[in-house]
Protein backbone atom coordinates (compact mmCIF):
# COMPACT_ATOMS: atom_id res chain seq x y z
CA UNK A 1 0.00 0.00 0.00
CA UNK A 2 1.17 3.55 -0.76
CA UNK A 3 1.74 5.94 1.79
CA UNK A 4 1.61 9.41 0.83
CA UNK A 5 3.16 12.49 2.79
CA UNK A 6 1.93 16.24 2.29
CA UNK A 7 3.96 19.09 4.44
CA UNK A 8 1.97 22.07 4.61
CA UNK A 9 4.39 25.46 5.37
CA UNK A 10 2.26 28.45 6.84
CA UNK A 11 2.36 31.83 7.68
CA UNK A 12 2.27 30.32 11.56
CA UNK A 13 3.57 26.57 11.75
CA UNK A 14 4.14 23.39 9.96
CA UNK A 15 1.14 21.03 8.83
CA UNK A 16 1.68 17.09 8.04
CA UNK A 17 -0.76 15.36 6.37
CA UNK A 18 -0.82 11.79 5.86
CA UNK A 19 -2.77 9.05 3.37
CA UNK A 20 -1.80 5.25 3.49
CA UNK A 21 -3.20 3.14 0.83
CA UNK A 22 -4.94 5.71 -0.83
CA UNK A 23 -7.21 7.07 1.56
CA UNK A 24 -7.72 10.58 2.61
CA UNK A 25 -5.41 12.71 3.87
CA UNK A 26 -5.81 13.57 7.85
CA UNK A 27 -4.11 16.55 9.04
CA UNK A 28 -1.99 16.29 11.69
CA UNK A 29 -1.79 18.88 14.67
CA UNK A 30 0.32 22.11 14.11
CA UNK A 31 3.83 22.05 14.68
CA UNK A 32 6.21 25.57 15.23
CA UNK A 33 3.24 27.25 16.09
CA UNK A 34 3.53 30.81 15.37
CA UNK A 35 6.84 30.28 13.34
CA UNK A 36 6.57 31.02 9.90
CA UNK A 37 7.57 28.11 7.60
CA UNK A 38 8.42 29.56 4.34
CA UNK A 39 10.67 26.62 2.69
CA UNK A 40 9.84 22.55 3.09
CA UNK A 41 11.19 20.07 0.95
CA UNK A 42 10.19 15.51 1.57
CA UNK A 43 13.82 13.94 0.61
CA UNK A 44 13.13 10.64 -0.10
CA UNK A 45 16.37 10.24 -1.55
CA UNK A 46 17.80 7.81 0.95
CA UNK A 47 16.65 4.30 3.10
CA UNK A 48 15.15 6.98 5.70
CA UNK A 49 13.02 10.54 3.96
CA UNK A 50 14.13 13.53 5.54
CA UNK A 51 12.08 16.19 6.03
CA UNK A 52 13.38 19.68 6.27
CA UNK A 53 11.76 23.24 6.77
CA UNK A 54 12.75 26.85 6.23
CA UNK A 55 11.52 28.83 8.85
CA UNK A 56 11.43 32.46 10.70
CA UNK A 57 11.36 32.88 14.25
CA UNK A 58 10.26 36.14 14.13
CA UNK A 59 12.16 38.84 15.96
CA UNK A 60 14.95 35.81 15.53
CA UNK A 61 15.54 35.20 12.39
CA UNK A 62 15.58 32.39 10.02
CA UNK A 63 17.07 28.63 10.44
CA UNK A 64 16.54 25.28 9.07
CA UNK A 65 15.47 22.38 10.59
CA UNK A 66 15.57 18.70 9.49
CA UNK A 67 13.25 15.53 10.61
CA UNK A 68 14.59 11.68 9.97
CA UNK A 69 11.42 10.38 11.70
CA UNK A 70 9.03 11.77 9.50
CA UNK A 71 8.18 15.12 11.84
CA UNK A 72 8.05 13.37 15.11
CA UNK A 73 11.51 15.25 16.22
CA UNK A 74 13.05 18.24 14.45
CA UNK A 75 17.20 19.01 14.71
CA UNK A 76 18.68 22.08 14.23
CA UNK A 77 22.71 22.07 13.16
CA UNK A 78 24.75 22.77 16.24
CA UNK A 79 25.88 26.12 14.15
CA UNK A 80 24.09 28.43 11.94
CA UNK A 81 22.91 26.47 9.02
CA UNK A 82 22.76 28.84 6.46
CA UNK A 83 25.08 32.34 7.49
CA UNK A 84 26.86 34.49 5.00
CA UNK A 85 30.70 34.73 5.06
CA UNK A 86 31.66 37.90 6.68
CA UNK A 87 33.35 39.37 3.85
CA UNK A 88 29.83 39.58 1.99
CA UNK A 89 28.11 41.86 4.39
CA UNK A 90 24.96 40.63 4.37
CA UNK A 91 22.49 39.17 6.47
CA UNK A 92 20.47 35.97 5.93
CA UNK A 93 16.60 37.87 5.88
CA UNK A 94 14.69 34.22 4.66
CA UNK A 95 14.99 30.97 2.91
CA UNK A 96 12.81 30.69 0.16
CA UNK A 97 13.71 27.53 -1.05
CA UNK A 98 14.65 24.03 -0.45
CA UNK A 99 15.92 21.08 -3.23
CA UNK A 100 17.26 17.90 -2.42
CA UNK A 101 19.50 17.61 -5.47
CA UNK A 102 18.29 14.36 -8.13
CA UNK A 103 21.79 13.76 -9.25
CA UNK A 104 24.45 14.04 -6.20
CA UNK A 105 23.44 12.47 -3.17
CA UNK A 106 23.32 14.21 0.02
CA UNK A 107 23.59 17.45 -1.50
CA UNK A 108 20.66 19.94 -1.08
CA UNK A 109 20.08 23.31 -2.65
CA UNK A 110 19.15 26.58 -0.59
CA UNK A 111 17.46 29.39 -2.20
CA UNK A 112 17.65 32.37 0.12
CA UNK A 113 17.08 36.23 0.09
CA UNK A 114 18.70 38.61 -0.18
CA UNK A 115 19.61 36.63 -3.53
CA UNK A 116 21.55 34.27 -2.90
CA UNK A 117 22.20 30.35 -3.35
CA UNK A 118 23.75 27.49 -1.07
CA UNK A 119 24.55 24.33 -1.37
CA UNK A 120 24.82 21.38 1.23
CA UNK A 121 26.84 18.64 1.22
CA UNK A 122 25.16 16.84 4.56
CA UNK A 123 22.23 16.07 3.55
CA UNK A 124 20.37 19.90 4.19
CA UNK A 125 21.88 20.22 8.02
CA UNK A 126 24.78 23.16 7.19
CA UNK A 127 24.89 24.73 4.03
CA UNK A 128 27.78 26.87 2.09
CA UNK A 129 27.25 30.11 -0.06
CA UNK A 130 27.67 29.33 -4.19
CA UNK A 131 30.24 32.22 -4.78
CA UNK A 132 30.13 31.97 -8.53
CA UNK A 133 26.41 33.25 -8.33
CA UNK A 134 27.09 35.83 -5.49
CA UNK A 135 29.97 37.50 -7.66
CA UNK A 136 28.30 37.42 -10.71
CA UNK A 137 28.74 41.19 -11.48
CA UNK A 138 24.70 41.47 -12.79
CA UNK A 139 23.99 40.88 -9.02
CA UNK A 140 24.88 44.27 -7.23
CA UNK A 141 21.99 45.57 -9.92
CA UNK A 142 19.41 43.24 -8.81
CA UNK A 143 16.26 45.15 -7.77
CA UNK A 144 13.87 43.25 -5.26
CA UNK A 145 10.46 42.31 -6.36
CA UNK A 146 7.24 42.99 -4.07
CA UNK A 147 8.24 39.96 -1.92
CA UNK A 148 11.81 40.64 -1.30
CA UNK A 149 15.34 40.19 -3.14
CA UNK A 150 14.30 36.29 -3.08
CA UNK A 151 15.69 33.12 -4.85
CA UNK A 152 12.86 31.44 -5.23
CA UNK A 153 13.43 28.29 -7.61
CA UNK A 154 16.05 26.20 -8.31
CA UNK A 155 16.14 24.04 -11.14
CA UNK A 156 18.76 20.91 -11.08
CA UNK A 157 18.84 19.00 -14.35
CA UNK A 158 18.08 15.13 -13.01
CA UNK A 159 21.57 13.53 -14.07
CA UNK A 160 24.07 16.20 -14.45
CA UNK A 161 24.75 17.86 -11.30
CA UNK A 162 26.77 20.12 -13.48
CA UNK A 163 24.06 22.09 -14.78
CA UNK A 164 20.88 24.20 -13.17
CA UNK A 165 19.52 27.27 -12.96
CA UNK A 166 17.73 29.41 -10.56
CA UNK A 167 15.14 32.37 -10.67
CA UNK A 168 15.39 35.34 -8.66
CA UNK A 169 12.66 38.06 -8.58
CA UNK A 170 13.57 40.47 -9.81
CA UNK A 171 16.14 39.81 -11.46
CA UNK A 172 15.43 37.17 -14.09
CA UNK A 173 16.53 33.52 -14.67
CA UNK A 174 20.26 32.43 -14.49
CA UNK A 175 21.67 29.42 -15.46
CA UNK A 176 25.33 27.01 -15.03
CA UNK A 177 26.73 24.47 -16.83
CA UNK A 178 29.74 23.95 -14.23
CA UNK A 179 27.85 23.17 -11.36
CA UNK A 180 27.85 26.52 -9.96
CA UNK A 181 31.24 28.23 -10.45
CA UNK A 182 29.52 30.37 -13.52
CA UNK A 183 26.37 31.55 -14.51
CA UNK A 184 24.67 33.33 -17.78
CA UNK A 185 21.45 35.37 -17.60
CA UNK A 186 18.79 33.86 -19.93
CA UNK A 187 16.01 35.79 -20.29
CA UNK A 188 15.93 35.87 -23.91
CA UNK A 189 12.31 36.58 -25.37
CA UNK A 190 10.77 37.55 -21.59
CA UNK A 191 9.00 40.80 -21.93
CA UNK A 192 9.15 43.07 -18.92
CA UNK A 193 5.80 44.60 -19.53
CA UNK A 194 6.49 47.28 -16.06
CA UNK A 195 9.81 48.93 -17.75
CA UNK A 196 9.27 52.01 -20.63
CA UNK A 197 8.88 51.03 -23.68
CA UNK A 198 12.24 50.33 -25.58
CA UNK A 199 13.62 48.57 -22.73
CA UNK A 200 11.41 45.97 -22.21
CA UNK A 201 13.53 42.97 -23.25
CA UNK A 202 16.85 43.38 -21.03
CA UNK A 203 19.01 40.52 -20.35
CA UNK A 204 17.99 40.46 -16.66
CA UNK A 205 15.49 42.10 -14.14
CA UNK A 206 12.84 40.03 -15.34
CA UNK A 207 10.66 39.53 -12.09
CA UNK A 208 9.98 35.59 -12.72
CA UNK A 209 7.52 33.98 -10.24
CA UNK A 210 8.06 30.71 -11.13
CA UNK A 211 10.08 28.61 -13.11
CA UNK A 212 9.17 24.41 -13.36
CA UNK A 213 10.93 21.72 -15.12
CA UNK A 214 10.03 18.64 -16.59
CA UNK A 215 12.34 15.93 -15.38
CA UNK A 216 11.88 13.77 -18.72
CA UNK A 217 12.89 16.84 -20.75
CA UNK A 218 15.35 18.81 -19.11
CA UNK A 219 15.12 21.01 -21.72
CA UNK A 220 11.59 21.70 -21.11
CA UNK A 221 10.92 25.42 -19.17
CA UNK A 222 7.74 26.25 -18.12
CA UNK A 223 7.99 29.92 -16.62
CA UNK A 224 5.56 32.11 -15.11
CA UNK A 225 6.15 35.79 -15.17
CA UNK A 226 4.86 38.84 -13.46
CA UNK A 227 2.27 39.02 -16.62
CA UNK A 228 3.20 36.03 -19.04
CA UNK A 229 3.52 32.59 -19.41
CA UNK A 230 6.48 31.12 -21.08
CA UNK A 231 7.71 28.03 -22.25
CA UNK A 232 11.39 27.21 -23.28
CA UNK A 233 12.60 23.94 -25.46
CA UNK A 234 16.63 24.91 -24.46
CA UNK A 235 17.09 25.27 -20.50
CA UNK A 236 16.09 28.69 -21.51
CA UNK A 237 18.63 29.89 -24.25
CA UNK A 238 15.11 31.35 -25.65
CA UNK A 239 11.38 31.88 -24.32
CA UNK A 240 8.10 31.99 -26.30
CA UNK A 241 5.43 33.21 -24.68
CA UNK A 242 2.51 30.87 -24.23
CA UNK A 243 -0.34 33.01 -22.27
CA UNK A 244 -1.81 34.41 -24.92
CA UNK A 245 -4.83 31.77 -24.53
CA UNK A 246 -5.33 31.90 -20.74
CA UNK A 247 -7.70 34.11 -19.25
CA UNK A 248 -4.74 36.03 -17.99
CA UNK A 249 -1.42 35.65 -17.82
CA UNK A 250 -0.69 37.23 -14.52
CA UNK A 251 -0.04 34.37 -12.13
CA UNK A 252 2.40 33.11 -9.26
CA UNK A 253 2.59 28.89 -9.34
CA UNK A 254 3.34 26.62 -12.37
CA UNK A 255 3.96 22.58 -12.26
CA UNK A 256 4.36 20.30 -14.92
CA UNK A 257 2.75 17.07 -14.92
CA UNK A 258 5.54 14.26 -13.36
CA UNK A 259 4.93 12.19 -16.25
CA UNK A 260 3.92 13.93 -19.34
CA UNK A 261 6.32 16.92 -20.42
CA UNK A 262 3.48 18.28 -22.32
CA UNK A 263 1.28 19.07 -19.45
CA UNK A 264 1.74 22.27 -17.25
CA UNK A 265 -0.60 23.70 -15.18
CA UNK A 266 -1.06 27.65 -13.55
CA UNK A 267 -3.96 29.76 -11.13
CA UNK A 268 -4.22 32.63 -13.32
CA UNK A 269 -5.09 35.72 -11.44
CA UNK A 270 -6.71 38.80 -12.47
CA UNK A 271 -3.76 41.43 -12.33
CA UNK A 272 -1.25 42.84 -10.16
CA UNK A 273 -3.56 45.17 -8.76
CA UNK A 274 -5.93 42.62 -9.00
CA UNK A 275 -4.38 39.72 -7.44
CA UNK A 276 -7.36 37.72 -6.66
CA UNK A 277 -8.21 34.44 -8.73
CA UNK A 278 -10.27 34.45 -11.79
CA UNK A 279 -13.33 34.86 -11.70
CA UNK A 280 -13.39 34.46 -8.10
CA UNK A 281 -12.91 30.99 -8.37
CA UNK A 282 -9.82 28.92 -7.37
CA UNK A 283 -9.39 27.71 -11.23
CA UNK A 284 -6.42 26.19 -12.50
CA UNK A 285 -6.12 26.09 -15.68
CA UNK A 286 -4.28 22.97 -18.03
CA UNK A 287 -2.33 22.88 -20.90
CA UNK A 288 -1.84 19.55 -22.83
CA UNK A 289 0.09 20.82 -26.05
CA UNK A 290 2.94 22.48 -24.39
CA UNK A 291 0.72 25.79 -23.87
CA UNK A 292 -1.04 25.92 -26.97
CA UNK A 293 -4.16 25.44 -25.69
CA UNK A 294 -5.91 25.64 -21.84
CA UNK A 295 -8.68 24.48 -20.12
CA UNK A 296 -10.19 25.65 -16.90
CA UNK A 297 -10.19 22.36 -13.90
CA UNK A 298 -12.47 23.53 -11.21
CA UNK A 299 -14.87 19.95 -10.48
CA UNK A 300 -14.86 20.42 -6.84
CA UNK A 301 -13.51 23.15 -5.68
CA UNK A 302 -15.09 25.64 -3.78
CA UNK A 303 -17.91 27.93 -6.12
CA UNK A 304 -16.90 30.56 -4.44
CA UNK A 305 -16.26 33.74 -4.47
CA UNK A 306 -13.39 33.10 -2.94
CA UNK A 307 -10.10 35.85 -3.12
CA UNK A 308 -7.28 34.76 -1.67
CA UNK A 309 -3.96 33.98 -3.78
CA UNK A 310 -2.17 30.82 -4.25
CA UNK A 311 1.55 31.90 -3.64
CA UNK A 312 4.44 30.54 -5.65
CA UNK A 313 5.67 27.79 -3.81
CA UNK A 314 1.90 26.53 -3.00
CA UNK A 315 0.93 24.52 -5.14
CA UNK A 316 2.90 21.08 -6.25
CA UNK A 317 2.41 18.07 -8.34
CA UNK A 318 4.22 14.96 -7.37
CA UNK A 319 3.61 10.80 -8.02
CA UNK A 320 1.56 11.77 -4.58
CA UNK A 321 -0.63 13.60 -6.95
CA UNK A 322 -1.91 17.37 -7.74
CA UNK A 323 -2.25 20.05 -4.71
CA UNK A 324 -2.59 23.29 -4.05
CA UNK A 325 -3.29 25.80 -0.75
CA UNK A 326 -4.55 28.95 -0.81
CA UNK A 327 -3.52 32.48 1.53
CA UNK A 328 -7.15 31.86 3.35
CA UNK A 329 -5.87 28.53 4.80
CA UNK A 330 -7.65 26.29 2.29
CA UNK A 331 -5.63 23.02 0.98
CA UNK A 332 -6.93 20.82 -2.09
CA UNK A 333 -6.14 17.75 -3.80
CA UNK A 334 -6.74 15.73 -6.82
CA UNK A 335 -5.55 12.79 -7.65
CA UNK A 336 -6.38 12.59 -11.27
CA UNK A 337 -4.28 15.18 -12.34
CA UNK A 338 -6.54 18.28 -11.75
CA UNK A 339 -10.05 16.66 -13.15
CA UNK A 340 -11.79 16.71 -9.98
CA UNK A 341 -10.86 17.70 -6.44
CA UNK A 342 -11.18 16.96 -2.72
CA UNK A 343 -10.72 18.95 0.44
CA UNK A 344 -7.77 18.28 2.42
CA UNK A 345 -7.97 21.43 5.03
CA UNK A 346 -9.44 24.40 5.80
CA UNK A 347 -8.90 27.09 8.27
CA UNK A 348 -5.32 26.92 8.70
CA UNK A 349 -3.07 30.43 8.51
CA UNK A 350 -2.12 31.33 5.10
CA UNK A 351 -0.28 28.71 3.22
CA UNK A 352 3.05 30.24 1.73
CA UNK A 353 4.16 26.27 0.49
CA UNK A 354 3.12 22.96 0.16
CA UNK A 355 5.20 19.45 -0.96
CA UNK A 356 4.23 16.06 -1.70
CA UNK A 357 5.97 12.77 -1.91
CA UNK A 358 5.19 9.32 -2.11
CA UNK A 359 7.31 7.76 0.94
CA UNK B 1 49.67 43.19 31.79
CA UNK B 2 46.18 40.76 31.78
CA UNK B 3 42.95 41.88 30.30
CA UNK B 4 39.97 42.73 32.25
CA UNK B 5 37.13 39.91 32.37
CA UNK B 6 33.79 40.13 34.20
CA UNK B 7 31.13 37.35 34.54
CA UNK B 8 27.84 38.85 32.31
CA UNK B 9 24.51 37.31 32.76
CA UNK B 10 22.27 37.20 30.13
CA UNK B 11 18.42 37.30 30.95
CA UNK B 12 16.30 35.03 28.66
CA UNK B 13 12.55 35.36 27.63
CA UNK B 14 10.69 32.69 27.17
CA UNK B 15 11.12 32.76 23.47
CA UNK B 16 14.79 32.31 23.43
CA UNK B 17 14.76 29.41 26.51
CA UNK B 18 14.87 26.59 23.68
CA UNK B 19 18.11 26.88 22.61
CA UNK B 20 19.26 26.18 25.86
CA UNK B 21 17.44 23.36 26.89
CA UNK B 22 14.96 26.10 28.89
CA UNK B 23 17.43 27.59 31.38
CA UNK B 24 16.14 31.06 32.56
CA UNK B 25 19.49 32.58 31.73
CA UNK B 26 22.76 31.85 30.60
CA UNK B 27 26.87 32.96 32.17
CA UNK B 28 29.81 33.83 29.75
CA UNK B 29 32.86 35.80 31.19
CA UNK B 30 33.30 38.80 28.46
CA UNK B 31 36.75 39.99 28.04
CA UNK B 32 37.92 43.48 27.62
CA UNK B 33 40.11 45.15 25.02
CA UNK B 34 43.03 45.28 27.34
CA UNK B 35 43.29 45.59 31.17
CA UNK B 36 42.00 49.17 31.27
CA UNK B 37 39.01 48.96 28.95
CA UNK B 38 36.24 47.39 30.65
CA UNK B 39 34.41 44.38 28.14
CA UNK B 40 31.45 45.49 26.27
CA UNK B 41 28.65 44.23 25.54
CA UNK B 42 30.04 42.99 22.32
CA UNK B 43 32.52 41.40 23.78
CA UNK B 44 29.84 39.36 25.78
CA UNK B 45 27.75 38.78 22.75
CA UNK B 46 31.24 37.47 21.30
CA UNK B 47 31.44 35.10 23.88
CA UNK B 48 28.21 34.09 23.77
CA UNK B 49 28.80 33.06 20.04
CA UNK B 50 31.52 31.05 20.83
CA UNK B 51 29.80 28.99 23.98
CA UNK B 52 26.21 29.15 22.71
CA UNK B 53 26.33 29.86 19.10
CA UNK B 54 22.24 29.20 17.90
CA UNK B 55 21.42 31.29 20.49
CA UNK B 56 23.45 34.32 19.93
CA UNK B 57 22.61 33.51 16.25
CA UNK B 58 19.03 34.19 17.28
CA UNK B 59 20.13 37.98 19.03
CA UNK B 60 22.71 38.92 16.37
CA UNK B 61 22.03 38.72 12.54
CA UNK B 62 25.02 37.46 10.26
CA UNK B 63 27.01 40.66 10.41
CA UNK B 64 26.79 40.67 13.71
CA UNK B 65 24.09 43.38 14.63
CA UNK B 66 21.69 43.31 17.37
CA UNK B 67 18.31 42.07 15.01
CA UNK B 68 16.29 44.84 14.54
CA UNK B 69 12.83 44.29 16.54
CA UNK B 70 15.46 42.71 19.91
CA UNK B 71 16.45 45.09 22.59
CA UNK B 72 19.59 44.57 24.62
CA UNK B 73 18.85 46.00 28.47
CA UNK B 74 21.96 46.94 30.72
CA UNK B 75 21.92 47.58 34.20
CA UNK B 76 18.24 49.17 33.47
CA UNK B 77 19.07 51.03 30.01
CA UNK B 78 18.30 50.45 26.59
CA UNK B 79 21.91 49.41 25.34
CA UNK B 80 21.05 51.40 22.17
CA UNK B 81 21.27 54.75 24.39
CA UNK B 82 24.68 53.60 25.49
CA UNK B 83 26.62 53.17 22.36
CA UNK B 84 25.04 49.73 21.52
CA UNK B 85 27.61 47.09 21.10
CA UNK B 86 30.53 49.05 23.16
CA UNK B 87 28.20 49.75 25.61
CA UNK B 88 30.38 48.89 28.89
CA UNK B 89 29.82 46.30 31.09
CA UNK B 90 30.39 46.44 34.90
CA UNK B 91 31.15 43.51 36.73
CA UNK B 92 28.37 40.86 37.09
CA UNK B 93 26.30 43.08 34.73
CA UNK B 94 23.00 41.54 34.16
CA UNK B 95 22.05 41.69 30.31
CA UNK B 96 17.87 41.43 29.62
CA UNK B 97 16.65 40.28 26.14
CA UNK B 98 13.99 41.99 25.03
CA UNK B 99 12.35 41.00 21.86
CA UNK B 100 9.55 43.45 20.66
CA UNK B 101 6.08 42.87 21.70
CA UNK B 102 3.68 42.87 18.44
Amino acid sequence: MTDAMLAIGTRKGLFLARSSGGSAFEVEPIQFSTVAVHAVAIDTRGTTPRLLAGIEYGHFGPSVLYSDDLGKTWQEADRPPIAFPEKTEATLTRVWQLTPSPSEPGVVWAGAEPGALFRSEDGGVTYSLVEGLWEHPHRRHWQPGGGGLCLHTIICHPADPRVMAVAVSAAGFYRTADGGLSWEAANQGIRAPFLPEGQQYPEFGQCVHKVAMHPSRPGRLYLQHHFGVYRSDDFGGTWTDIGSALPSDFGFPIVTHPAEPDSVYVLPLHADLDRTPVGHRYRLYRSDDAGGAWRPLERGLPEGPVYATVLRDAMTFSEAGLFFGTRDGEVHGSRDAGESWEPIARHLPDVLTVRAAVL
Amino acid sequence: MAKSVTMVVFVLPASLRRWVSGRTEVKVFAVGADHESPPTLGSALDMLRRTHPLLEERIRDDYGRIRRHISMIVCGENSRGLGGLDCALPPGAEVYVLPALA
